[in-house]
């Protein structure tokens, strides 16, 4: 059998159509099920499907740098710390819904997402669209490294505060119990 | 440019299918006879004792939360990392404020003892 | 174009705060000790140098550094001021707090200090990407002082703050996404030729939804009215003096930052934000001030008058004309005073371990406590708008400059407003000077000297921006002059 593996050949246009609908699928029921799910761990599941899904997205936009990277921080490290989260909370009660009743909430809900889906649609479709820039198919790290190192100095710094100011924060939050200062050392909490 | 990676795509899909497959059919066509034994939750042969369901320390959550930021911290030296002769000195020298800042936060987690483990 | 050596003297105030809460943070981690004040006094001589680098920004004609991205003119280093202010009152009125509670305060100062770079280059940023990175550099310091004391309280304040801050960030977010989509761009210059391109805003549906999320996203920053739900919770179970720092400090950025883009970005936007403002405005002036009638506790009575606060300050947002920039930024010091004033005499009636803020706690102080019962009556004045205090001259502007602008009703309604105020910050006073206290509680204060300092410094400030409020206004127009 001869296969070529042209990018022409138009079946591979159509798989990859197939695999962008897949992907975009994938990110909604990802998200779906992050709402919807009863427990907590099946909830950070989603997310972590729907995190995947906008990983593949990235990747079909041709930025493979961000999306590995995306897979990397959210996939790999975000949601770890969730689960330990989830793993910190006691074992979850009877969810009680007292405040509304649940149709409430999903009437509700249904309204708001309809009104800004219909809101930001129909900016989308009345835009007057010009063709976008072509994109360089560079080296996406690379473009990535010097535009951070160059005219975007200012920020990259500013994100090295944010990352130290999460990380006291967190010990901050965590770690001190009231009135114990330094040390809540091995006492279960 | 994407089309370029569907036979890779075809590959993943193929050792997707293969993986469940397996596990598909030896469901389907293994043998079945649970018992009470059998059915409970397996734990290295031991005796299961506390429910698994139950409140961590929270140091491990701090031990995530540094690695998250480390990780993060990582992500940004590689696009410098790629493109380190053409950035130059002058990249070094931001790249050694970014860490500077973070190492900061590293001496305080160390010092506040978040890294030991007793 | 990229960068250059000399783009580092723009950025000498934010490096020296910044380099200062490092060595805080390296000193308490290396040095802890409860009980001890150094680490205040090492912050308040970190922001005492920046402010003095800041001096030589004042007189200086505008530039911009790093790609464009910061801007040094007037407004920042006003707004840079203030940011200073703010930060070494705060300290000054956490000192007792801290005292009197044994904490060790080391990683609160330096998370404060952080935070107040996100604040000082929010009203420098001169592109979104960077306004935004420093609204939350800003934001996620606030979310861990707020949770600082772990208590119950303070932690669901806490977590409160941070669910709906992440949200609204997440708003801001997308309409940035949304204007780049529109504009190609996210810097401020950018995006005024892109807008100057457009014969009319509804050639760009989308730009104007961006331009809709991002007003969103200040608007909850700043406690404006559908976005205000959270602020007497937040306010309420934070530790006073994060209290003041988040009513004070955020509402200052962020108002620096919300007026600066819209006045210099999206001027061609003008007639859908001018009336939307106004509705917003004149709700949230008057939601502020009615919740507040039905307040018994101070803490949550202070927060509803922070929303009635921002009301008023939004007709400087309808009104967006350089002498209404000059009215926000009088109105904003002088309610970095009166209101943080207020928060620090909260703090030292309160006892350890005890917030004392209800109103009954309040009975008798005027007579027990004569002075921090006069210098919180100077404050309430001062809130209400009763001359002759900077809060009067603060309002008096505000309302001149959109009388001059033709939004007369809307000056009118901002005045009836202002009168409603007048009840409920002088039922403190009638609750101080014309109850008897059933309790010994005002016998039992936590002070500390550090404290009554900052109680002086404001009650004077507020007198003098009063009776002669010249200077600084000249200081203010100088600094709006631009827009």
């Amino acid at each position: 059998m001869d296969i070529t593996f042209s990018s022409d050949f138009s079946a591979y246009v159509a798989i990859a159509d197939v695999t962008f609908i897949a992907f975009i699928a994938m990110t909604l029921a990802g998200g779906l099920v992050a709402i919807l799910a009863k427990q907590l761990i099946h909830a950070v599941l989603g997310l972590i499907l729907c995190l995947i899904g906008v990983a593949g997205l990235y990747a079909f936009l041709g930025n493979y740098f961000i999306a590995s990277m995306q897979i990397l921080i959210y996939v790999g490290a975000v949601s770890i710390s969730m689960v330990f989260a989830v793993m910190l909370a006691r074992p979850p009660a009877e969810v009680k819904q007292k405040s509304m009743r649940l149709a409430t909430k999903i009437a509700l809900g249904v309204i708001v997402g309809l009104f800004t889906a219909a809101t930001v649609g129909s900016a989308v479709f009345a835009q007057h669209w010009s063709e976008a820039a072509k994109v360089t198919k560079g080296d996406t790290p690379v473009e990535i490294g010097v535009g951070l190192l160059t005219h975007n100095v200012l920020a990259f710094e500013l994100i090295s505060l944010v990352l130290l100011i999460a990380i006291i924060g967190s010990v901050v939050i965590a770690k001190r119990g009231r009135g114990t200062g330094t040390s809540v050392g091995g006492e279960e909490i | 440019m994407v089309e370029n990676f569907v036979p890779v795509l075809i590959l993943f899909l193929l050792a997707a299918a293969f993986g469940l497959g397996t596990v598909a059919i030896s469901s389907l066509l293994g043998p079945k006879r649970p018992t009470k034994v059998k059915q409970e939750t397996y734990e290295c042969g031991m005796v299961v004792d506390p429910p698994a369901y139950r409140p961590f320390h929270v140091k491990y959550y701090l031990i995530a939360m540094a690695f998250v930021v480390f990780d993060v911290e990582v992500v940004f030296l590689y696009p410098w990392a790629v493109k380190f002769k053409q950035l130059g000195l002058f990249g070094l020298v931001e790249m050694l404020v970014f860490i500077f800042i973070l190492l900061v936060g590293y001496a305080y987690i160390w010092k506040k003892g978040v890294l030991e483990w007793e | 174009m990229d960068f250059q050596i000399s783009d580092l003297s723009l950025l000498a105030p934010h490096m020296v705060v910044t380099g200062t809460a490092l060595l805080v943070l390296l000193v308490e981690a290396f040095r802890p000790g409860k009980g001890r004040s150094d680490a205040t006094y090492l912050s308040i001589l970190g922001l005492l140098v920046a402010a003095g680098l800041t001096l030589k920004q004042f007189g200086a004609p505008a530039s911009t550094g790093f790609a464009g991205m910061l801007i040094a003119d007037g407004y920042a280093a006003f707004f840079n001021m203030v940011a200073y202010v703010v930060g070494i009152l705060t300290l000054l009125v956490s000192d007792s707090y801290f005292r009197s509670e044994e904490y060790e305060h080391g990683e609160f100062h330096a998370l404060m200090l952080m935070s107040l770079v996100g604040m000082m280059l929010m009203s420098g940023s001169n592109h979104l990407m960077l306004m935004f990175l420093a609204l939350e550099t800003m934001s996620i310091s606030i979310y861990a002082m707020a949770g600082y004391m772990r208590t119950k309280e303070g932690t669901e304040s806490s977590f409160k703050y941070f669910l709906l801050g992440g949200a609204s960030s997440a708003f801001m977010l997308y309409g940035i996404a949304l204007l780049y989509a529109s504009c190609g761009t996210t810097s401020l210059t950018g995006m005024v030729e892109y807008f100057s391109t457009l014969p009319s805003l509804s050639d760009s549906p989308m730009a104007l939804a961006g331009i809709a999320l991002v007003a969103a996203g200040f608007c909850f920053k700043i406690a404006a009215f559908p976005f205000h739900v959270w602020t007497p919770d937040v306010y309420q179970g934070a530790p006073t003096s994060v209290t003041a720092f988040m009513a004070t400090g955020v509402k200052a950025a962020a108002f620096a930052a919300f007026f600066r883009i819209f006045v210099v970005a999206f001027p061609i936007a003008s007639g859908a934000w001018t009336s939307a403002f106004w509705v917003l405005a004149v709700a949230t002036m008057t939601m502020g001030n009615f919740a507040a009638l039905a307040q018994r506790d101070v803490k949550r009575m202070l927060a509803y008058s922070s929303i009635a606060h921002a009301g008023y300050l939004l007709i400087g947002m309808v009104t967006a004309t350089s002498e209404a920039g000059t009215g926000m930024l009088f109105y904003l010091i002088s309610y970095v005073f009166m209101n943080i004033g207020a928060f620090g005499i909260v703090i030292m009636l309160g006892k350890k371990g005890e917030d004392r803020t209800t109103l009954e706690d309040y009975a008798g102080v005027g007579f027990k406590k004569p002075l921090l019962g006069a210098a919180l009556t100077i404050f309430m004045f001062s809130m209400a708008g009763i001359p002759p205090t900077a809060g009067f001259i603060g309002k008096f502007l505000i309302f001149k400059a959109a009388v001059h602008e033709g939004y007369i009703w809307l000056a009118v309604l901002g005045v009836l407003n202002s009168a409603a105020s007048v009840y409920y910050y002088l039922r403190v006073l009638v609750y101080m000077y014309f109850r008897e206290s059933e309790s010994e509680s005002g016998d039992v204060i936590r002070t500390s000297p550090l404290s009554i300092l900052a109680a002086a410094i404001s009650v004077i400030a507020i007198l003098v921006l009063g009776i002669a409020p010249g200077y600084l206004v000249q200081i203010a127009e100088a600094a709006t002059a631009a827009f």
